[in-house]
């Protein structure tokens, strides 16, 4: 049992990975938040960059608390507007995505896999609001954009947007998924640095 | 980073109250708060980070809030039709968003790693947690001068410089900076790893850091100031008698 | 001190099993200085390892036999009861350090000791007297030289005042200023008798330190020498050994360069390269002209601008500009296209899962067919499949070389490229460089190796704060010079 518990070389491992992952997934989120259209294609894309992280971390840290770490702080980052619904949603996608690696024992690719399409759907958070607040974010993008501009964005973003966005985010992290382990392989193992 | 940065100027507070100070500048994002509030509280951490941080960066940050927040605003009146909602939407991004990005930089850059731990630690977190983000503060300057190196490698063999190629095949350039900052990543992890373990850090352990985390009375004068300042501006505006 | 009793090691890379150590057994004795040394994958640096318990408490493997260290056995216990006794110094500046603070940083190991704040202050004081860091502390670490930077991991370690230093090629990423600061803070450690073991391949900044070398080959330890054994190898046995020179005084064989016509037009001619650093003048070079087809050698201080050089001719920084190759203008986009530089982190420039893939990388397809026959010519045919991250370092410069030889880049720049090579992949690359420069237009590296100069240079270049201090072709009188240079 004691294999599966992070030590201090883990722990620091760790860190490291959670900057790497927090800086790439800043800079797609950069590129990507300036125009309404690729602002709402976030989670999509950014699970597909991101897979290869991911699936290097676990491979490196494949520990019980891993994702937990990178969870909670992914989530307070997407979620520093501080919508309360959006860090609890954030916070189970977080220990759902623990359990299910757990489930495969920290070994079996398939469960990181899907625990990774449970996890991407963090990046959804910052738009649940848009389905669930309705009204609240429209006079929030009002205030600060101008009324004209929330104007454009409600007549296009359907109500359902927020599901919508689920979706594109499983569809993302399967990519990236699929993305990351194909890295894996062609790289990490081939150069024996895993 | 300037030679000044790991030398507080004037003024020692403590992370938590720092990190006190980024909560209270988040209180802005829900645009609730009203401009009053939103000016006041720039003005407050700006102070602070005078004091803190030091003159250049709290200079630099003024300059860039009063032409990019404050002054759209003013000329607001002499401007119509599109250029109205650009400014406005500057303005107000500019108002809502730069205090806390200050008293992020703030924090990142007068707070020590060792006094980062400490601070952790008194909030009762595990070393689990205290441990990564540690580190984490520690590794984000290296990741920028490693994807630095990188950009230049990548110049330098012509690939992911033109627009036009990395629209075309995107995933391909993707691998192109993903792959080399990954491994780098993962080298330079571990030697840390190595290094830091082999010279005692370990999860658990109890450390004694010279510098002592505590508070002390600037930082009771703002967790306590602070917060009460936004409550009472809060309900002002909501009673609309400010704006 | 330390016993090493029958210790093996053996780890697996690849699914295949790797044997680094076989059969060791070593007596260390209180205030030796004992260099370990031999070509690179000898295993010394896993040697070290075992000696400060990094192997089997951080790096995974099969370990047999028993080290202990003044009476610990460092094997079985925790790293971190293992850092009261030994302190290690590793080869990578950049990656050592866990704060960002230089103060922070001496005092990490006594804070995670708990020792007392006052004790803890004490010794700061101590160390920063003795290792001389008035202008250090209290700075941002990555504002510091290499050399400074393992100044600081010195102090650091001592502070802790264990009784075994292990380094771990400490002066691979320093250049000769640096090194010499390391060797006064290797002479303090044996003045106050801490038994220190140095894995190294640059060995004359040891020559006066040294109390023992231990010759390794093959995960084995073939023999050992006293210093005065190890000054009198001949130079031929000491290169089959592939040991780097110990001392500077018997460079012989090397024939004269031809001199260099200032008025040929077959040159470089720089008539005048200006950088700007945040409002300082970085570099100011104006009428300087560099041989073409010839492999030209910049040297000077850290700090005098010679990677600001680089990398500004080579077209990757901002620059005032003036520059000719061949009498005819060349404007910085075209030099970026035309040139290429080996850099110090030559992970940073591969990026494909082959070789054969990395040398194809964004070159037309027509040229596909000149990809075969450079393999061929840098011996490279037997990693054509490899992936270029698994090779060794020597190995991964080549493919970078190659890699530009097959773009076609005219303008090549080399920056250190023998830092940690051992005395064999020195040679190789030395020859490698001469090759090259034969068939591009112009080869121009950085370097702080003497034996590499004098094996491979034709030109050199002194930079001194930012500006041409001088520049020779390395004739008689030129070798004289440059080895009077590095002298000082």
């Amino acid at each position: 049992m004691n294999q599966t518990k992070m030590k201090t070389k883990d722990l620091i491992l760790a860190g490291a990975f959670l900057a790497l992952y927090c800086v790439v997934s800043l800079g797609v989120i950069m590129v990507l938040g300036f125009t309404p259209i690729t602002f709402l294609l976030v989670p999509l894309i950014v699970p597909i960059v991101v897979g290869p992280v991911f699936s290097l971390y676990l491979s490196k840290v494949p520990k019980s608390g891993a994702i937990l770490i990178l969870g909670i702080i992914v989530t307070l980052l997407s979620n520093s507007t501080g919508y309360i619904y959006g860090i609890i949603f954030g916070a189970i996608a977080t220990v759902v995505a623990e359990l299910i690696a757990k489930a495969g024992k920290y070994k079996s690719k398939q469960m990181f896999s899907i625990s990774y399409m449970v996890f991407s759907l963090i990046y959804t958070t910052p738009y649940m609001m848009m389905t669930l607040a309705r009204n609240a974010f429209m006079e929030k993008t009002a205030m600060i954009s101008g009324q004209e501009f929330a104007d454009v964005l409600a007549s296009f973003v359907p109500n359902w947007i927020f599901y919508a966005l689920i979706v594109l985010a499983l569809i993302g992290a399967a990519i990236g998924s699929f993305f990351g382990q194909r890295v894996m392989k062609k790289h990490f193992e081939k150069a024996g640095i895993l | 980073m300037s030679a000044n940065s790991y030398r507080q100027a004037y003024l020692y507070i403590d992370p938590r109250t720092k990190m006190l100070l980024v909560l209270c500048c988040g209180t802005l994002f829900n645009a609730q708060m009203g401009m009053v509030a939103e000016i006041a509280v720039f003005f407050v951490v700006f102070t602070i980070g005078l004091f803190v941080h030091g003159v250049k960066s709290a200079a630099k940050i003024f300059i860039f809030y009063s032409l990019a927040g404050l002054l759209p605003l003013i000329l607001l009146h002499s401007i119509e039709g599109f250029m109205t909602i650009f400014f406005t939407a500057l303005s107000t991004l500019v108002l809502i968003f730069t205090p806390a990005v200050y008293a992020l930089n703030i924090i990142t850059k007068t707070t020590t790693v060792s006094d980062s731990v400490s601070a952790l630690r008194k909030m009762h977190l595990s070393d689990s947690v205290v441990i990564p983000i540690a580190v984490f503060f520690r590794f984000v300057p290296t990741l920028k001068e490693e994807w630095q190196s990188i950009r230049s490698a990548m110049k330098l063999r012509g690939i992911g410089t033109s627009f036009f190629n990395v629209v075309r095949r995107p995933i391909l350039n993707m691998e192109y900076v993903l792959i080399p900052l990954m491994m780098s990543t993962a080298n330079i992890a571990e030697e840390l790893a190595a290094a830091s373990m082999s010279r005692g850090l370990a999860k658990g352990v109890n450390r004694v850091p010279i510098s002592e985390v505590k508070f002390r009375v600037a930082d009771y004068i703002i967790i306590v100031g602070f917060p009460v300042m936004l409550a009472i501006l809060y309900s002002l505006k909501q009673k609309g008698v400010i704006v | 001190m330390i016993s090493i009793k029958n210790v093996s090691y053996s780890y697996l890379s690849n699914d295949e099993l790797v044997q680094n150590l076989k059969d060791i057994n070593l007596e260390i004795n209180a205030g030796e200085v004992v260099v370990l040394c031999g070509e690179s994958g000898s295993g010394k640096t896993t040697l070290t390892r075992v000696i400060n318990g990094l192997i089997p408490n951080f790096y995974e493997g099969e370990m047999s036999g028993e080290v202990t260290v003044g009476g610990q056995n460092v094997t079985t216990q925790t790293l971190e009861t293992t850092s009261k006794t030994v302190g290690s110094i590793f080869q990578n500046p950049r990656s050592q350090f866990f704060n960002v603070d230089t103060t922070g940083e001496v005092v990490f190991g006594c804070e995670n000791l708990a020792l007392p704040i006052e004790e803890t202050l004490k010794r700061l004081k101590e160390v920063s007297d003795l290792f001389e860091l008035e202008n250090l502390l209290n700075r941002s670490i990555f504002e510091l030289s290499g050399g400074e930077k393992q100044r600081i991991a010195c102090a650091s370690i001592y502070a802790v005042q264990p009784e075994v230093f292990v380094f771990d090629e400490p002066s691979s990423n320093l250049d000769v200023h640096s090194i010499e600061l390391l060797r006064k803070a290797i002479e303090i450690l044996v003045k106050n008798k801490k038994t220190v073991v140095i894995a190294e391949h640059r060995l004359y900044y040891l020559a006066d330190l040294a109390t023992r070398y231990v010759y390794m080959s093959e995960g084995k330890i073939q023999c050992e020498f006293s210093p005065a054994e190890m000054k009198s190898i001949c130079p031929k046995q000491r290169k089959l050994m592939g040991l780097r020179n110990i001392n500077f005084s018997n460079f012989s064989e090397r024939k004269e360069s031809v001199a260099f016509k200032e008025s040929c037009s077959s040159k470089l001619h720089i008539e005048q390269l200006k950088v700007k650093y945040e409002n300082t003048i970085a570099l100011d070079i104006s009428d300087l002209s560099i041989p073409l087809h010839t492999v030209v050698g910049i040297v000077g201080e850290n700090g005098a601008g010679k990677s600001t050089f680089v990398n500004a001719l080579v077209g990757l920084k901002k620059s005032n500009e003036n520059i000719f190759l061949e009498s005819k203008p060349i404007k910085k986009k075209e030099r970026l296209k035309k040139g290429f530089m080996v850099m110090q982190e030559v992970g940073h420039q591969l990026f494909t899962q082959s070789v054969s893939e990395e040398l194809k990388l964004n070159i037309p397809e027509e040229n596909y067919d000149i990809v075969d026959e450079v393999i061929e010519k840098l011996s490279l045919t037997k990693f054509k499949d490899r992936h270029p991250m698994s090779l060794s370092g020597g190995e991964k410069q080549r493919v970078a070389i190659a890699s530009a030889f097959c773009a076609g880049k005219e303008i090549l720049m080399y920056d250190e490229p023998t830092s940690g090579l051992d005395y064999k992949n020195m040679i190789k690359t030395s020859e490698l460089i001469k090759a090259v420069s034969q068939k591009s237009k112009c080869s121009i590296l950085i370097t702080h190796d003497l034996e590499f100069i004098l094996s491979c240079c034709d030109y050199i270049v002194e930079l001194k704060n930012g500006s041409v201090a001088d520049s020779y072709d390395l004739d008689k009188e030129g070798i004289n010079r440059i080895c009077g240079y590095f002298k000082k």
